[in-house]
């Protein structure tokens, strides 16, 4: 494994290349470079990118592994060899790309089991089958499952076992990692552990026990992101749904739209400002009277509703933009209700009418087509090619978790970050600095999260886009607005006290099964760092908050990209 | 003997050690050393920290009155029990967000009341005894009897303090937060969220694991707003298959706030009724309630009730407000009233319990097991009940059989023989007490083994947590 290749990256051993033959066969292992390019593309999708196309780090080779037996024979492999490894299901962003110069990437996409269990309302799921598919096969039996903010291209397996999991929906489909039933997963020492109802051989319905839920040793609110091995199948749970069948698409791309099944509106309401959005939200939560409620940002409606930046930017001129698009009405609520019959029908549509006038609030008005795009988005969770349209790269922040007492501050806070680089001559994104993100999850709390727009091709972009992101964190570590929920890597062991002692437990996880650190990934912990280190990081937090401190690791991510 | 903790109150009377060395099931044959009764978290952490120094094995118990299944009797000599009891306290309560923050003493006989004046109720299992530890019964997943509400098996468990077997303290979901809890809540935080932070859920952890893995100073607990407007119903039927797919579609509707189904013998211990009396009940009756809250409560209740009548029809079930001469409004308040007794032991004294969980879509199937073995053994002219609870909003069922008995009657060889059935039928023992505690992990692959030796490893490494409540807790 010592050779390298003249852009100095490591090449496969003939050894460990022939082991690998042995386990999948020859043609589903390849260090070819035209195909591991596919594997280190430097999108800037949910990261700040690097100015290079492809990402500095590509893997030794690709495995393509189809059964979970393969994929512990990968790992043992690995390890007898001394290399990492990184787990790659749909591949969404950069999310999936290596990040040691040792690592082999394990490509998941024979794995697409995917099988519906409609009395149960579950689904059983490999970590290739895509939302999109469960969600077309769920549909068949009137039932829908989570779609994270990503899209339909994401994995579920991934969302709900390792990264985040959050979608636009959460307010009726709940959050992935609380979706995820029983769990199949190879330790990054190469042994297959199954958890809940699956270690007995008894289904895939149950996430925990015998006894403790020891799953949340691995799995807490990120997601350890590839880097504690890799799970293989799950048991997710599926949400009823009050249409069956297929769900007609009309009009062309990008302006997909989807007519509204019988019993369901689409409606969206417009507050004087964001104390009466805050009161409004709290009677909106009593009695389950809203299927899913979406906070989106002005400018994204748009980008939604406009098929070109071009049309957006000649209507945002002419002021010609849909109400729900116009800056002035950021303090709305996009609310759908989808009922069985029309006696639940009128009194959702009617108690919801009664409780945004009683907070002053009015309903914007939008045409039938306007209705339909933003319901086939909201229904698949199409927003954030759309969103990503304005500039090509994104990144988010905050992840607020707590009451929805905190959406007037969340906004502000938002905005207040965005602010300098949003307007003209700024170095993110031109347009309104309202980013934010907002829903409740399960009819109870509020998720909150800012989108940073910036231009991929720019180093001072790039660099505008790190230096938000690191203000997000340095302003709630000053005023917080509840839990923290996109903190990750080295930032967590910084935030301290804020995240108590789950960075601390989430090494002694990652110690207990990957003492080597074969599992490579920057979306988890630090791993083996002495504790007198983790102590002492949190009294640098001043240092980290200070502006140009802050500055000068803005540019260094620019340029290295995250 | 060891010294005890200073400045917290103990009780090394024989009586009361001699009292937590058994439990109604268990004839346990090991005296606690001591009996320590910590009044704030501040003495738990003291409490667990001299554990550490001293070796000293703990046994932490929250309830009071008559203690079952063997998790809070010690397994090990010289163990110190922490009772938890005198923790009483409701530390906050929001209407607005729906949530309450108490610690582990507060009782399901006392909550409600702790509640009402904020205008909230508590989730509960099936007719919890005034004694039980609201805490204690969250942390063993007892279910609750609202399905609709029951997203995750963390339910109804919001952000919480804990005290880990180590002596860490962890802030858990969104109550990791900067400032005492105090400030948190003068800020505005509300500790709605179990999962996290960062990418671990040590409060899942800490389900199901027996007291094994650390203590729970404090917990946010999801409630219920207290309703305008309720309305409960009988849905029966002699069809097993019948009341159970009627269940389903209401509670995959989302349609009542108490779902569940049970058999006519359970049906009569829960109406106070002789188990001769079943025979004049269904044989099969799914119980439910449609809640209005807030907005148009009579309305709201109008069309759910509309809607479940349309589910009973397509499924031939038959709706009845009364059954066994008491209505289903009654018993939906009986199920709120707290009673120190078990009513489970109200006719002949003693009971013998079974649960597990099972996928919905087969449950007739287990069922017809459990039947057919009980028709043939020596059990076969004793009254079992059954309790079938819809969990994660109907995705699976905690099912659950008991056999109310004299207090004399040996009858442990036919109902292990019971549970050995329902192993080979599909029963997940998620919950390993009883008989089936070890039968729990015989279709283990090694899987679960592993994990709870890992978990026991990270947070309790000295073993000083009710030791040898797992086999698998000292294994790696």
């Amino acid at each position: 494994m010592s050779a390298k290749t003249d852009k100095g990256r490591l090449t496969l051993d003939p050894e460990v290349r022939i082991e690998l033959e042995n386990i999948l066969g020859a043609r589903n292992i390849t260090d070819d470079p035209a195909l591991m390019s596919g594997y280190a593309w430097n999108t800037g999708v949910g990261k700040i990118a690097s100015s290079d196309k492809f990402a500095a780090l590509w893997p030794i080779a690709v495995a393509l592994p189809a059964t979970v037996e393969e994929v512990a024979a990968i790992v043992k492999c690995c390890k007898r060899h001394g290399l990492s490894f990184r787990p790659h299901s749909t591949g969404y962003g950069s999310m999936g790309c290596v990040t040691s110069p040792d690592s082999i990437c394990i490509d998941l996409r024979r794995m697409k089991h995917l099988e519906i269990l409609p009395e149960d309302r579950m689904a059983v799921i490999g970590p290739y089958a895509t939302a999109n598919q469960l969600q077309a096969e769920a549909r068949k039996h009137g039932l829908t499952c989570h779609v994270v903010g990503a899209g339909p291209s994401h994995s579920p397996l991934a969302s709900a076992t390792s990264l985040i999991g959050v979608g636009i929906t959460s307010q009726f489909t709940s959050a992935n990692m609380r979706n995820m039933l029983a769990w199949e997963w190879v330790t990054p020492e190469g042994d297959i552990i199954r958890g809940g109802s699956a270690a007995s051989g008894l289904g895939w319905y149950a996430s925990d026990g015998p006894g403790p839920g020891t799953r949340g040793l691995l799995r807490g609110f990120f997601g350890a992101g590839g880097g504690l091995g890799v799970f293989t199948r799950i048991g997710i749970k599926l949400y009823p749904i009050n249409q069956k069948g297929k769900m007609e698409v009309i009009g062309k791309v990008p302006q997909l739209r989807s007519k509204l099944p019988p019993h369901t509106a689409l409606l969206h309401a417009i507050f004087p400002d964001y104390e009466a959005q805050r009161a409004a939200t709290f009677d909106l939560l009593q009695d389950d009277v809203c299927t899913v409620l979406l906070r989106m940002p002005p400018d994204h409606i748009g980008w939604t509703l406009t098929r070109t930046n071009a049309e957006f930017v000649q209507r945002t001129k002419d002021k010609t933009l849909p109400e729900p698009a116009i800056l002035d009405n950021g303090a709305s609520w996009t609310i759908l209700i989808a009922s069985r019959s029309e006696a639940e029908h009128r009194w959702r549509s009617e108690t919801v009418r009664a409780i945004v006038a009683s907070h002053n609030g009015r309903f914007a008005e939008m045409t039938q087509e306007e209705e339909e795009v933003l319901y086939h988005n909201l229904a698949t969770s199409q927003y954030v090619p759309r969103v990503l349209r304005a500039s090509g790269g994104i990144t988010t922040s905050f992840g607020v978790l707590d009451s929805f007492h905190f959406l007037p501050q969340a906004i502000e806070m938002g905005e207040k970050v965005l602010a300098k680089d949003t307007a003209p001559g700024g170095d993110l994104c031109e347009g309104s600095p309202d980013e934010q993100w907002i829903w409740p999850h399960e009819g109870r709390y509020m998720w909150a999260e800012n989108i940073i727009h910036f231009d991929p091709t720019s180093e001072a972009s790039r660099a505008a886009g790190a230096r938000a992101l690191l203000t997000h964190f340095a302003d709630q570590w000053k005023r917080p607005l509840g839990t923290t929920g996109l903190l990750v890597g080295p930032i967590q062991d910084v935030t301290g006290p804020r995240i108590g002692k789950a960075p601390a437990f989430a090494r002694k996880v990652k110690s207990y099964f990957d003492k080597d650190d074969r599992s490579k990934t920057k979306e988890y912990v630090i791993p083996n760092m002495p504790p007198v280190v983790e102590k002492v990081l949190p009294a640098f937090r001043p240092i980290f908050a200070f502006k140009p401190v802050q500055s000068v690791m803005a540019k260094i991510l620019a340029k290295k990209g995250m | 003997m060891t010294g005890l903790p200073s400045g917290i109150k103990a009780d090394r009377s024989l009586e009361t050690r001699n009292a937590f060395a058994v439990d109604r099931d268990t004839a346990g044959s090991i005296v606690p050393q001591a009996v320590l009764y910590p009044s704030r978290f501040e003495d738990v952490r003291k409490i667990v920290a001299w554990a550490n120094e001293t070796a000293t094995p703990l046994v932490p118990v929250s309830s009071t009155g008559e203690r079952r299944r063997g998790d809070t009797v010690p397994m090990v000599e010289a163990a110190v029990m922490v009772d938890l009891s005198g923790m009483r306290r409701l530390i906050n309560a929001d209407t607005r967000d729906k949530i309450a923050i108490i610690e582990p003493g507060v009782d399901f006989g006392s909550i409600d009341e702790l509640l009402r004046p904020h205008g909230l109720r508590a989730f509960r299992p099936l007719m919890p005894r005034s004694g039980k530890s609201v805490i204690a019964s969250y942390l063993d997943r007892e279910p609750i009897v609202n399905a609709d509400v029951h997203w995750d098996p963390a339910d109804p468990f919001g952000g919480t303090l804990i005290v880990t077997g180590g002596g860490e303290i962890t802030l858990n979901g969104s109550a990791a937060l900067e400032g005492s809890l105090t400030e948190q809540l003068d800020r505005g935080h509300r500790h709605l969220v179990t999962y996290g932070p960062g990418n671990v859920d040590l409060t899942r952890v800490l389900q199901g694991a027996q007291g094994t893995l650390g203590i729970m100073g404090w917990a946010a607990i999801y409630c219920e707003r207290l309703p305008q407007v309720e309305e409960s119903i009988f849905v029966a039927s002699s069809n097993l298959a019948t009341v159970v797919a009627a269940m389903r579609d209401a509670v995959h509707q989302r349609i009542c706030t108490t779902a569940f189904v049970v058999d006519n013998i359970h049906l009569a211990m829960l109406l106070g009724l002789n188990v001769d009396q079943a025979n004049t009940l269904p044989a099969w009756t799914f119980f439910a309630t449609h809640a209005g809250y807030v907005h148009s409560p009579e309305q709201k209740v109008a069309w759910q009730r509309a809607a479940l009548e349309v589910i009973a029809k397509k499924h031939g079930a038959d709706l009845c407000h009364e059954l066994g001469g008491k209505s289903a409004d009654d018993l939906a308040v009986t199920l709120r009233d707290p009673v120190p007794a078990n009513y489970r032991d109200v006719e002949f004294g003693a009971h013998k319990e079974l649960f597990f969980l099972h996928p919905l879509s087969t449950a007739k199937e287990i069922i017809a097991a459990q039947q057919k073995h009980l028709s043939s053994s020596d059990l076969h002219n004793c009254p079992v009940g059954t309790y079938i609870q819809p969990l994660a909003q109907g995705t699976f069922l905690h099912v659950e059989r008991v056999m109310p008995h004299a207090a004399g009657d040996d009858v442990d060889a036919e109902w292990t023989s019971l549970a050995q059935i329902s192993l080979d039928a599909g029963a997940y023992y998620s919950r390993p007490h009883g008989v089936f505690r070890q039968l729990a992990f015989s279709r283990d692959d090694g899987s679960a083994r592993r994990m709870i030796a890992a978990a026991k490893t990270m947070l309790d490494p000295n073993n000083i947590m009710n030791p040898n409540r797992f086999d698998a807790q000292e294994a790696r």
